[in-house]
């Protein structure tokens, strides 16, 4: 639930660089004044839109880069404990439910008795324990396990 | 007093073109009044577009930079063209799950039908994007790198069976915690009715009474996370077909 805070805090990183940005041009922007108070509300806008393209390239570059951080991870992993917990049960007790079913349809299109729902019902054991061991380790997905 | 019956799906309105039985039952109902609840609130809060937001506004731009941040933390910046997607499947979900909790509401997300179709529209386009994207090689996901070639096609087949209980257990999940909720919240309040009948025990009638207000409000909390979770694992699915293998 961490994320919850974002938008204040992106409206603080927001009003933030506005202030630097307008310390960095504070003599240039004393200089300015008079002239622009001539010329009135339309160089007013350009200015502001101008800042506004200025702080949105500045967000920018703060964004986090595009390759998926370890931060989605750890927000998972900070979830509630029962809930973690939950999902472990349910990982591995569907593996365990559905493999069998998968060995079973196997068996009834080949006419071979209870072989490979058998053989399903340990795998499905395996694949369930694969998913418990990686919401244990956070990683989702197969074939990340060999990186 | 029956804590199931609540589950029963009830047709409103009969409709049976061609043998195919599509009435507006009354899941189809507050399936409708979700969307329509969040509509209004997504049309209202973004109406205004103030620069200080208001109540509204800045609760429908806190749920979207949530969401947001959530997508691009779990499958990065490639991930945001599926943002619109999450979103729906987040919102649809949150206000199915919320909307539950108030009295004569029926649960939507209680419906293993509901949250089944969810999840198989989920790894089907999970599937169809891989398949589009990488082709063939997104079979490699099934494939991991530096094992043992006698240990292979055992991997392979576990490997799976593990993405195919990903749908189940994506449904089960949510379908399981609301069922539960909601049947626990019946109960609760099913004790409180027996206790009041009951002539001198009716003294601990407000245990239940209690009880039953802080497994609401843990419902609520419930609620929220459970629709995280699904659009969280969402994410985290898609970020398998946007970069399978590694």
């Amino acid at each position: 639930m961490l994320a919850f805070h974002c938008g204040p805090h992106y409206r603080a990183l927001f009003r933030l660089k506005g202030r630097e940005t307008a310390m960095a041009n504070g003599e240039k922007t004393h200089d300015r004044s008079a002239a622009d108070r001539d010329l009135g509300q339309d160089s007013e806008a350009a200015r502001l839109s101008a800042r506004l393209a200025r702080l949105s390239e500045a967000l920018d570059q703060r964004q986090p880069p595009s390759q998926p951080s370890d931060e989605g991870r750890s927000s998972r992993r900070s979830l509630d404990a029962a809930n973690l917990g939950f999902r472990a049960l349910v990982e591995f007790v569907t593996a365990v439910v559905v493999a069998p079913l998968i060995g079973w349809q196997i068996d009834t299109w080949f006419k071979t008795g209870p072989v490979f729902l058998i053989v399903f019902l340990f795998l499905g054991m395996a694949a369930g324990l694969l998913n418990v061991y990686r919401i244990a380790v956070g990683q989702t997905g197969p074939g990340r396990h060999a990186k | 007093m029956d804590p199931i019956r609540q589950f029963t799906v009830e047709p409103i309105v009969k409709l049976h073109p061609f043998g195919i039985d599509v009435s507006f039952t009354n899941a189809s109902l507050f399936m409708a009044i979700v969307v329509a609840t969040i509509c209004l609130l997504m049309f209202v809060g973004t109406s205004r577009r103030a620069l200080v937001p208001g109540r509204l506004q800045s609760a429908t731009e806190m749920s979207y930079e949530f969401i947001a941040s959530t997508v691009r933390m779990t499958s990065g910046t490639a991930g945001m063209e599926f943002f619109p997607l999450i979103f729906t499947i987040f919102m649809f979900v949150l206000f199915c799950n919320v909307l539950r909790l108030f009295p004569y509401a029926f649960s939507v997300t209680s419906q293993i039908f509901v949250t089944a179709s969810m999840a198989a529209g989920v790894i089907l386009l999970v599937i169809g994007i891989g398949v589009y994207r990488h082709g063939f090689r997104f079979l490699k996901t099934f494939v991991p790198s530096g094992v043992t070639p006698i240990l292979l096609p055992f991997i392979v087949l576990v490997e799976i069976i593990s993405f195919a209980t990903r749908p189940v257990s994506l449904s089960v999940r949510l379908f399981a915690n609301m069922l539960a909720g909601d049947i626990v919240l019946k109960v609760m309040a099913g004790f409180v009715a027996v206790l009041l009948g009951a002539g001198v025990v009716a003294v601990i009638a407000p245990l239940p009474f209690i009880a039953d207000i802080a497994m609401l409000a843990f419902e609520v909390l419930q609620a929220i996370l459970q629709a995280y979770v699904f659009a969280i694992l969402t994410c985290v699915y898609l970020n398998d077909a946007i970069h399978p293998g590694h």
